[in-house]
C-alpha cells in the first residue's frame, strides 16, 4: 500500500477538477488504481457518483469502496472530434462509454474503451477494468473482458 | 406531480423581440444581443421602461447575462423581482408565469441570449474574449457545482449522452439514422420559410447520410447549429395584456420534467427519464391535447429528442417514432406533418434556425398564435403544443394558446 497522498498532491494532479472533501476520495483513488464507488452501511446500496448521503435511503452513513472493475458497456458513442486531450485520438472515433458495473443493476460510470477492434465493440460486451494515463494520472478504462494482461 | 393549474390561461405572452440570429454575429458582446431584443420586446408589447418591474433571463454557454446588468443598462427605474434562469427557456417562462400570478411582479421582460464561445465553436475558439467568456474551470468541470461532473471527450455530461442514448435506441428498436434524418430534412424544409433561419438550403436524406460524423451515430446534421442572437418575451397577466398592442397569447399550462438520476449515463432507460414525465404532468394540466393542436414544436437540439418528443407524447408507442415520421411524411414538400394537417417545427426548429434552447421555438409559437408569420403562416393557428429541453435535467413543456 502506498502512502496516502496529501490534499496538496491530489490537488495538483488533478488541476481541471473542481476537488472537493467528498469526492477527493475518489480521485485519490485513482491514484491507488482503485475505482471506488459510494456504499452505505445502512441499507447496503451502492452509488456513482460519491454522495454526502444515501440517495436511496438519505443515510449519512456512506463511503467509498472498490469494485470488481467487471462489467459491462450500457452505452456507447464515438467521438469524432473534440476538445484537444492528452493521449485522445479522434480518428476513427474516440469511444466513450457508460459501463455497467457488475455489483449492482444501474451503476454505472463513463469511461473509455481501449484494446478492442472497432468491429466489436457494442453495446453489451463484457468488460473489466484498466487504467491508463490521463493527463500524467492514472485514469480508468475499460477492455474487452479476458484480455491477457 | 398534480393536475392543479389555477394560472391557467390568466397569464399571457404580450411582446416578442428578437436580435437576428447570425453564425456569427462578429465583434459583439452578448449584451448588445440581448438588449436588442429587451427593446423590441418591451416595444413589441406597447410598453415603456417604467412599466417593466420583473426581469429573469439567462443564456446557456456563457452563463448568461444577470438581471442586474439587464436593469441597469435598460435604465430600468422600479423592478420589484427578478431571477437568473439557467435555459431551456421554460425556467425563464415558467418563473416569470409564477411571479405575475403571485404578484410579485406585474409585467415581466424574460430573456434569452445564445453568444459562441470557445469549445462550442472553432471560430469562436479562435477570439481570445469568447475563450474568456467560458464558465468554469478551463474544460467545464465546475458546471453542475459538482466536482464528478467530467467534460468530452471524457464525458457524456451534454452532447455524448444524447449520441450515446441514441446508439442504444437505435440497437434496442432496431431504429435506423434515416429515422433520425426525418427530422433534419424536415426542419430543414421548414426553414426555407423562415428570415431568420440561419440555414434554408434544402437538405436530402443522402445528403443527411453523408453527413459528417461528430458523435456517433450522431453526425452534423443530427445537432443544433451555434449561433449569436437573442430572444425576448413580455409576460403580464392575460387581463393587463387584453389592453395591449399585440394579440395576447395565453398560457395555458406550463411544465418541467426531471427524474433521479438525472445524469445521462445513469439514467434507467430513455422512458424513466423527465421528457416522459413532462409529458403525463402536462397531460395532467392541459384541456388540450394531441387532437385539438395546431402547431407542434418537438425540441431538437439534437434529432434523438425530437424523434423521442413523438413517442413520450403519446402520438406512438416507444420505439415507433420512425414508423410515425414515415406515415406523416408530405413527400412534397419533403418534411413532416401530422395527420397531413398539423406542422413540425414550421420555423425550422433549433437544427435549422439556430440552437436557442427552445427559445426560438416560443416566438414562432407566439407569431404563429397572433396571426404574425406571413409567408408561412400556418392558417388559423390556434393552440401551439411545445417541449422545450432535453431528456435528463432539463425537459419541460407547454400549451399556447391565442388569447
Amino acid at each position: 500500500m502506498t502512502a496516502e497522498p496529501s490534499d496538496a498532491e491530489v490537488l495538483d494532479l488533478f488541476p481541471a477538477v473542481r476537488l472537493d472533501h467528498v469526492n477527493k476520495q475518489f480521485y485519490t483513488g485513482l491514484l491507488h488504481r482503485e475505482l471506488l464507488v459510494g456504499r452505505c452501511a445502512e441499507c447496503g446500496r451502492l452509488h456513482t457518483p460519491l454522495r454526502p448521503i444515501c440517495p436511496s435511503c438519505w443515510s449519512a452513513t456512506v463511503g467509498p469502496v472498490p469494485v470488481s472493475g467487471r462489467g459491462t458497456v450500457y452505452l456507447l458513442t464515438f467521438l469524432h472530434q473534440g476538445p484537444p486531450s492528452g493521449g485522445v485520438d479522434y480518428a476513427g472515433g474516440f469511444p466513450l462509454a457508460g459501463i455497467e458495473l457488475a455489483e449492482q443493476p444501474g451503476l454505472r460510470i463513463e469511461a473509455t474503451v481501449v484494446g478492442c477492434p472497432r468491429d466489436q465493440l457494442r453495446v453489451g460486451l463484457d468488460v473489466e477494468l484498466t487504467w491508463i494515463d490521463r493527463d500524467g494520472a492514472p485514469w480508468p478504462a475499460f477492455r474487452p473482458a479476458g484480455t491477457p494482461s | 406531480m398534480t393536475a392543479r393549474n389555477p394560472a391557467k390561461d390568466k397569464i399571457a405572452i404580450a411582446g416578442v423581440g428578437l436580435s437576428p440570429y447570425a453564425r456569427d454575429r462578429g465583434a459583439t458582446t452578448e449584451l448588445a444581443i440581448l438588449l436588442e431584443a429587451a427593446v423590441a420586446a418591451i416595444r413589441d408589447a406597447g410598453l415603456t421602461a417604467a412599466d417593466v418591474d420583473g426581469v429573469v433571463g439567462g443564456g446557456l454557454l456563457t452563463g448568461g447575462i444577470d438581471p442586474a446588468t439587464v436593469v441597469s443598462a435598460l435604465g430600468l427605474p422600479a423592478v420589484t423581482w427578478w431571477a437568473r434562469a439557467v435555459p431551456p427557456i421554460m425556467n425563464h417562462l415558467t418563473a416569470a408565469s409564477n411571479a405575475v400570478w403571485t404578484g410579485a411582479c406585474e409585467v415581466a421582460l424574460v430573456y434569452h441570449s445564445v453568444y459562441r464561445v470557445g469549445g462550442f465553436s472553432r471560430s469562436a475558439a479562435a477570439d481570445p474574449f469568447r475563450r474568456r467568456a467560458t464558465f468554469g474551470l478551463p474544460d467545464g468541470r465546475a458546471a453542475t457545482g459538482d466536482g464528478h461532473t467530467d467534460a468530452e471527450p471524457w464525458s457524456m455530461h451534454g452532447s455524448a449522452g444524447y449520441a450515446a442514448w441514441a446508439g442504444r435506441y437505435l440497437a434496442e428498436f432496431g431504429a435506423t439514422r434515416e429515422d433520425l434524418g426525418r427530422i433534419a430534412v424536415s426542419g430543414r424544409s421548414y426553414a426555407a420559410a423562415n428570415p431568420n433561419a440561419v440555414l434554408r438550403e434544402p437538405l436530402t436524406m443522402d445528403a443527411y447520410l453523408a453527413g459528417r460524423m461528430i458523435r456517433e451515430p450522431l453526425c452534423l446534421y443530427d445537432m443544433d447549429i451555434p449561433v449569436d442572437g437573442a430572444d425576448a418575451f413580455i409576460v403580464t397577466t392575460a387581463e393587463r395584456a387584453r389592453d395591449l398592442r399585440q394579440p395576447p397569447v395565453l398560457i395555458h399550462a406550463a411544465t418541467m420534467g426531471m427524474t433521479a438520476p438525472p445524469e445521462e449515463h445513469l439514467a434507467a432507460s430513455l422512458d424513466a427519464t423527465g421528457q416522459p414525465l413532462a409529458a403525463r404532468d402536462l397531460r395532467a394540466k392541459s384541456d388540450l391535447w394531441l387532437d385539438d393542436i395546431d402547431l407542434f414544436f418537438p425540441y431538437d437540439g439534437f434529432t434523438i429528442v425530437a424523434l423521442r418528443c413523438f413517442e413520450s407524447y403519446g402520438f406512438c408507442g416507444t420505439g415507433e417514432a420512425g414508423a410515425f415520421l414515415a406515415d406523416n411524411w408530405d413527400p412534397a414538400a419533403n418534411r413532416i406533418t401530422i395527420k397531413g394537417r398539423v406542422p413540425v417545427n414550421p420555423h425550422g426548429g433549433s437544427l435549422s434556425e439556430g440552437g436557442s434552447q427552445g427559445a426560438g421555438h416560443v416566438r414562432e409559437a407566439v407569431t404563429q398564435l397572433r396571426g404574425q408569420a406571413g409567408g408561412r403562416q400556418v392558417p388559423a393557428a390556434r393552440v401551439a403544443l411545445l417541449t422545450p429541453g432535453g431528456f435528463f435535467f432539463n425537459a419541460q413543456g407547454l400549451v399556447l394558446r391565442a388569447g
